[in-house]
């Protein structure tokens, strides 16, 4: 109020002003012409003042049959926000996971729709500020504005018309941000991201023993190896969860790297249709460090503990094989035959970065019993880079939804709201000109 | 002083003074208008020294009429209304 009682008190100085220099005894027309027209300022700048209540009045009305309203606008401000904040979540998880499954080459496409998501955060968060002054200052705005429009000799003039204006035709447009921005904004397609669907393959050797750390293969029909995935100290493989993009449908022929070996195992194959299954290593006996694997003969397990392995021969086929290998550090190890003890030659060689021992048994007969006994102790992981499953009509599908969702963020999120800023700047800079710039209605 | 007194007697100065020089150009228009040279040139620069002097009495004294209520009204409206008699105790 106190601001008001300035400007009508400036507006009355401006009036005095123009009388007296009208009523100058100086005949000098360019002198004189500042008479009337500072009278004129005056009696404008107090019909803006006087009116200011009815004008804001008037834009409220305004607001009221467009049917725009402060409260809409920040609720959509604030669900785009949320919006934005998770798509930028969730690009930051895709591209971790780009990397995890080896494919960071399309990392750079990631990057750029997380460029375009967060230009748009800074877009909107800008938009919110002004938004968020004007809505705050706007009776400031208008009342500042009248001062300097009030000030004598048109000093202020265009500042106070400027920021009436925003007052009155900034503060109408702007909540109708939302309004212009869902008319002319596209469709935007939604995020095609990876399943999150789940597999857990448990790995166990044929006792049921779960083979820890077993190096899943899988193969697909055609043959060509599409994972070589770690499973952890239980024996669980997990396929999916984030970590590879899968086919809708899927049936991998599966093989185990283990203590050295790759197993066939029972069933051979995974499919989509049972999310927890279970394959067996059928000629594989474990133990805490010590493995005994099998071929062309029965074995029956009699104990198996550990530090403790018990296996009876039950048949003996062609070409039998046995191989005890155990991880280099399990020491004190006796093997066994019946009952006289084994002169184990045991080969030492690594496998992915593992020291495994290897001992050939020969000569067994059915009836036999092999004993081992020795230290128990963990088997360490096998040191790969796992080759995550990328499925290639993921990828495509995923690189396209992407690059499209991408433009259509910046357009509907940043392009869209700069142009209707660029209109709410014309609208205030038309208005502020009808009130003091070039477009004048009141004479110069 | 708060800065709206000072543009009030500012206002108040300015207007004494216009009045003043109302009063002056009035007279020196008279004067040349009166003057005894046969200049039509210098005439009508009287004549139009009385006619400005004239119109801005005349706005002076509307203008500050019109003004000085709206300042009035604006200076009151917003005074918050007086206190509600208190019951005697």
């Amino acid at each position: 109020m106190e601001l008001l009682t300035l400007a009508v008190a400036l507006a009355s100085l401006t009036y005095a002003l123009g009388a007296l220099i009208l009523g100058l005894p100086i005949p000098y027309r360019p002198l004189k012409r500042w008479g009337p027209r500072l009278m004129a300022d005056a009696v404008a700048t107090m019909i803006i003042v006087s009116s200011l209540g009815i004008l804001l009045w008037l834009s409220d009305k305004v607001m009221e049959i467009i049917g725009v309203t402060w409260g809409n606008f920040y609720d959509w401000m604030t669900v785009r926000f949320t919006v934005l904040l998770a798509v930028y979540g969730v690009l930051q998880y895709v591209s971790t996971l780009l990397h995890s499954s080896g494919l960071d080459v399309l990392i750079p496409i990631v990057s750029g729709t997380v460029s375009a998501v967060s230009a748009a955060l800074t877009g909107l968060r800008l938009i919110f500020f002004v938004a968020l002054a004007l809505q705050r200052l706007r009776y400031y705005f208008v009342v500042l504005g009248s001062v300097f429009y009030s000030i004598p000799f048109r000093i202020g003039k265009s500042v106070g018309a400027t920021m009436i204006s925003i007052g009155l035709v900034a503060y109408i447009a702007m909540p109708a941000l939302p309004l212009f921005v869902e008319a002319f904004s596209p469709d935007v397609p939604g995020l095609s991201m990876p399943s999150n669907q789940t597999f857990v393959v448990n790995v166990k050797d044929s006792v049921g023993t779960p083979v820890p750390y077993p190096l899943l293969e899988l193969r697909s029909s055609r043959g060509e190896v599409e994972g070589m995935i770690v499973g952890d100290m239980y024996g669980r493989v997990i396929l999916g969860g984030g970590k590879d993009m899968l086919p809708p449908t899927f049936n991998y022929s599966v093989r185990v790297g283990f203590l050295g070996y790759y197993f066939d195992t029972v069933p051979s194959f995974i499919t989509e249709l049972s999310n927890d299954s279970t394959i067996v290593i059928p000629n594989l006996v474990y133990y805490a460090g010590v493995g005994v694997l099998t071929r062309g003969v029965m074995m029956d397990v009699v104990r198996d503990e550990p530090g403790k392995i018990r296996l009876r021969v039950v048949a003996v086929l062609t070409s039998p094989e046995v191989l005890v290998t155990k991880v280099a550090y399990i020491r004190d190890a006796s093997v066994r035959v019946g009952n006289g003890t084994y002169e184990c030659q045991w080969i030492r060689s690594y496998w992915l970065d593992i020291p495994l021992d290897t001992c050939q048994i020969t000569g067994l007969e059915k009836g036999n019993m092999l004993s081992i006994d020795y230290l128990p102790g963990p088997y360490p992981g096998p040191n790969i880079r796992e080759k995550r499953i990328v499925y290639g009509d993921s990828v495509e599908e995923m690189v396209e939804s992407l690059t499209t969702y991408a433009a259509a963020v910046l357009y509907r999120e940043l392009v869209l709201p700069a142009m209707y800023m660029g209109v709410v700047a014309s609208l205030t800079a038309a208005a502020a000109r009808v009130l003091g710039g070039s477009m004048r209605l009141l004479p110069r | 002083m708060s800065i709206v007194d000072f543009v009030r007697d500012m206002t108040v100065q300015v207007m004494t003074v216009a009045w003043f020089v109302f009063l002056v150009t009035w007279v020196i228009g008279w004067a040349i208008k009166g003057s005894p040279i046969p200049f039509h040139r210098v005439k009508r620069a009287g004549q139009s020294l009385v006619e400005d002097a004239v119109l801005a009495a005349f706005w002076l004294a509307i203008g500050t009429t019109v003004f000085a209520l709206i300042s009035y009204i604006v200076s009151n409206i917003g005074t918050g209304m007086p206190p509600p008699p208190q019951p005697w105790g």
